[in-house]
């Protein structure tokens, strides 16, 4: 189990860096209308506004060619769980990432073609691009179009509902996106993770027979 | 009561105003609750069609006093002869009685009933405006309060119809095809003076326009500014510190201004605002979160720097 595997295909390896820029995008934007502030000013509110429409809606477009991406090459069956002793091969996985990796312990899971990801990634990305995302794209528009927003939410105005949702996924969002960057430094070497998502090309991991 | 009023920008007055008022108070004692305000005049009056064609401009003036607008507006109770010359009714009404000047002020100086609105200010701040350093006399109190129709005593408690309401006064001028009077003169182009500012439809909703064109200072509300001076940063608005707190949203914040947490969220709960409809609770949290986890990470990488070290030694 030396060899490199080819893992990501062009479109996919696209798809992922835009998505990273846009995230970033969003995230510097976001922060700064959240926080605004005349005393502070960060990002003028006008410009921070633009950049946050453009990127949220260039988002939403790449979310869509992605799950069309997923469903016509198959890559949808990364997600779908397998739930044989799941519970316990996400333990595994905890596990290692907790101490197993301080001891030089080997990656429990091998990353192969029809399994690329460990459970616990597994696990995540499809909260992420199955719950999240989707939520965080529904409540951004909902913003974009707040006419379309429910009038009244339990008495309140409904927009204020929508926004605080879309705060609140998008800030969880930000938690996922700062572990998923440390996360992809855990490869064969700090660099190979963000290597392998450039060329396509897995670097098997340290523990064997390095 | 006295003619004289602070505002010396009045024309000279034709008649006297306080024995008409007076005698309103009077006729009030003796007959309160009108059924139907001054039926003699609203028999031709009421008529939505009564109008005349003025012969300058050729534009059609409607002479229509809607009885049912009338009926619910502060001044329900007055007769009509209350503010116009009794001389009305008689018709033919004689060309002398023509040229009336009014002004809220000739009959509400010292009024204790209307002492929460600081009618002082407003007459004071009514004056700097530029509606009036502009066209001095010719405009007044009653270009934008419909003598027949006004309710400003009403207690509104949805932020959306207040901001309806007073834009409409703005909107009937500005946005009007009249060709005679005040309305002819007004710039009438404000999508276009108004471009800057995104979701421009959203804004005319929930923002008044006196939130950018009058000063910040609450005794200033009636000082509409000139375009030039008029507010136009976003985060005046869209931030913690809005202005709107003490603009729009002045009547809500009163009592609720030092709490903090849910209720900065909950007391505007009409309308998200960007930057300022924060949640204290929500942003402390994730805060919180946020330096945690760069914390466990900053952990979890100097243990896994140790690691690797001890390996390779
Ligand atoms: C028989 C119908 C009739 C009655 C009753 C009547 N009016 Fe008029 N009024 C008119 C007409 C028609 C005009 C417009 C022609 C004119 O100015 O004489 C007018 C004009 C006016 C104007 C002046 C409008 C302007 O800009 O010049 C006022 C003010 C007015 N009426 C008030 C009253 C009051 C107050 C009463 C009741 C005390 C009253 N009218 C009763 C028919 C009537
Ligand atoms: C609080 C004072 C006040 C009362 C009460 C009042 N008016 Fe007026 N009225 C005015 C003023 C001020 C104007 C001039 C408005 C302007 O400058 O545009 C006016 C104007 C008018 C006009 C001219 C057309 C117009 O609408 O501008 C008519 C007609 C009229 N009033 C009829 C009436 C009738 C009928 C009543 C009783 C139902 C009445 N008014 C009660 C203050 C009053
Ligand atoms: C001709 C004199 C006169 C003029 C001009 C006049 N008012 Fe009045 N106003 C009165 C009288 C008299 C009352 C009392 C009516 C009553 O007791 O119901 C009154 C009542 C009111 C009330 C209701 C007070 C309450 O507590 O119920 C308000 C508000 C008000 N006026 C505002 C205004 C404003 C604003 C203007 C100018 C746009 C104005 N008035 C012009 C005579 C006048
Ligand atoms: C350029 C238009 C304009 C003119 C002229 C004007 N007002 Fe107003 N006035 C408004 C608007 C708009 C509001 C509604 C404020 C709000 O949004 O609640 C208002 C509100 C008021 C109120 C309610 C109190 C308050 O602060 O909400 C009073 C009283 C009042 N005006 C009196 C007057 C008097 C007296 C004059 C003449 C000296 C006058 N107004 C002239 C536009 C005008
Ligand atoms: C009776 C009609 C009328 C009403 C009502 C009215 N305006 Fe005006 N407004 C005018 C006229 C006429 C001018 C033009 C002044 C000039 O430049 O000669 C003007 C000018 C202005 C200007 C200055 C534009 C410039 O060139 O600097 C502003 C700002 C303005 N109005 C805001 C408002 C607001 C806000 C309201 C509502 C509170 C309002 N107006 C209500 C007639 C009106
Ligand atoms: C968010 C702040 C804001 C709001 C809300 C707003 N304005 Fe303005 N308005 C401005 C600014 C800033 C300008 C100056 C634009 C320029 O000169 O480029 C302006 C310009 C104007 C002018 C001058 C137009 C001209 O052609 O000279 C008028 C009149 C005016 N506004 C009326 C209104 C009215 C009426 C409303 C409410 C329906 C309103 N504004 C709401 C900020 C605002
Ligand atoms: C006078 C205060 C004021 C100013 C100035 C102002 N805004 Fe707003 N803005 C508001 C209010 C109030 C809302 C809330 C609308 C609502 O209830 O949804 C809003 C809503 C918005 C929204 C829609 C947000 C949403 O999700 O509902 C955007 C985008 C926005 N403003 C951008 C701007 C920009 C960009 C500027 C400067 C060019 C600006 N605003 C200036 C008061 C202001």
């Amino acid at each position: 189990m030396n060899r490199r595997i080819r893992l990501y295909p062009f479109w996919l390896r696209a798809w992922h860096w835009s998505n990273a820029a846009l995230f970033v995008a969003l995230i510097v934007s976001g922060v700064s209308l959240h926080y605004a502030d005349p005393s502070f000013p960060w990002i003028p509110f006008r410009i921070a506004r633009s950049l946050h429409n453009v990127a949220g809606i260039a988002l939403a477009a790449l979310y869509v060619a992605f799950v069309g991406g997923n469903v016509l090459r198959g890559g949808w069956r990364q997600y779908a769980p397998d739930t044989t002793r799941l519970l316990d091969r996400m333990r595994r996985q905890g596990a290692y990432y907790l101490w197993g990796v301080f001891r030089g312990e080997a990656h429990p899971f091998q990353v192969t073609p029809s399994r690329r990801f460990n459970p616990l990634q597994q696990m995540t990305y499809l909260v992420v691009m199955g719950v999240a995302l989707p939520l965080l794209i529904a409540t951004g528009l909902l913003l974009l179009f707040p006419q379309a927003a429910p009038e009244r939410v339990l008495g309140a105005g409904g927009v204020w509902p929508v926004a605080v949702a879309h705060s609140v996924v998008a800030f969880l969002l930000t938690l996922f996106f700062l572990g998923h960057v440390y996360l992809a430094t855990m490869g064969a070497s700090i660099l190979s993770g963000a290597r392998g998502m450039i060329t396509g090309w897995h670097e098997p991991h340290e523990g064997h027979g390095q | 009561m006295s003619a004289k009023t602070p505002h010396a920008i009045r024309r000279p007055r034709r008649w006297a105003i306080a024995p008409c008022v007076a005698g309103a108070f009077a006729l009030l004692a003796a007959a309160p609750a009108l059924a139907e305000p001054a039926p003699e005049c609203v028999r031709c009056h009421g008529m939505s069609t009564l109008g005349y064609q003025d012969r300058a401009s050729g534009a059609v003036v409607s002479l229509h006093v809607d009885a049912d607008a009338y009926s619910t507006s502060n001044h329900a109770d007055l007769d009509c002869v209350a503010c116009h010359k009794a001389q009305y009714g008689d018709y033919p009404h004689a060309d002398a009685v023509r040229d009336e000047d009014l002004h809220c002020l000739d009959c509400h100086t010292d009024d204790e009933r209307l002492a929460r609105f600081k009618l002082d200010e407003v007459g004071e701040s009514f004056a700097r405006s530029v509606h009036v350093t502009r066209h001095g006399d010719a405009f007044t109190c009653f270009d934008c309060h419909d003598a027949h129709a006004f309710d400003i005593a009403r207690d509104r408690d949805q932020v959306a119809d207040v901001v309806l309401d007073s834009n409409a006064i703005c909107l009937n001028c500005h946005q009007s095809t009249e060709t005679v009077g005040m309305a002819a003169l007004a710039p009438t182009a404000l999508d276009v003076a108004h471009a800057w500012l995104p979701n421009a439809s959203l804004h005319r909703r929930h923002v008044r326009c006196l939130d950018c064109h009058t000063p910040d200072d609450p005794a200033a509300s009636h000082e509409i500014l000139a375009a030039e001076d008029a507010r136009r940063a976003c985060v005046d608005c869209h931030t913690a510190d809005s202005a709107l707190l003490t603009k729009l949203y002045r009547h809500r914040v009163r009592e609720e201004r030092t709490r903090a947490g849910f209720i900065n969220a909950t007391v505007f709960n009409d309308a998200y605002i960007i930057g300022m409809t924060r949640n204290v609770a929500l942003d402390r949290a994730s805060v919180a979160a946020f330096v945690a986890a760069l914390t466990l990470i900053a952990a979890h990488a100097a243990a896994r720097w140790r690691a690797t070290r001890k390996a390779g030694r």
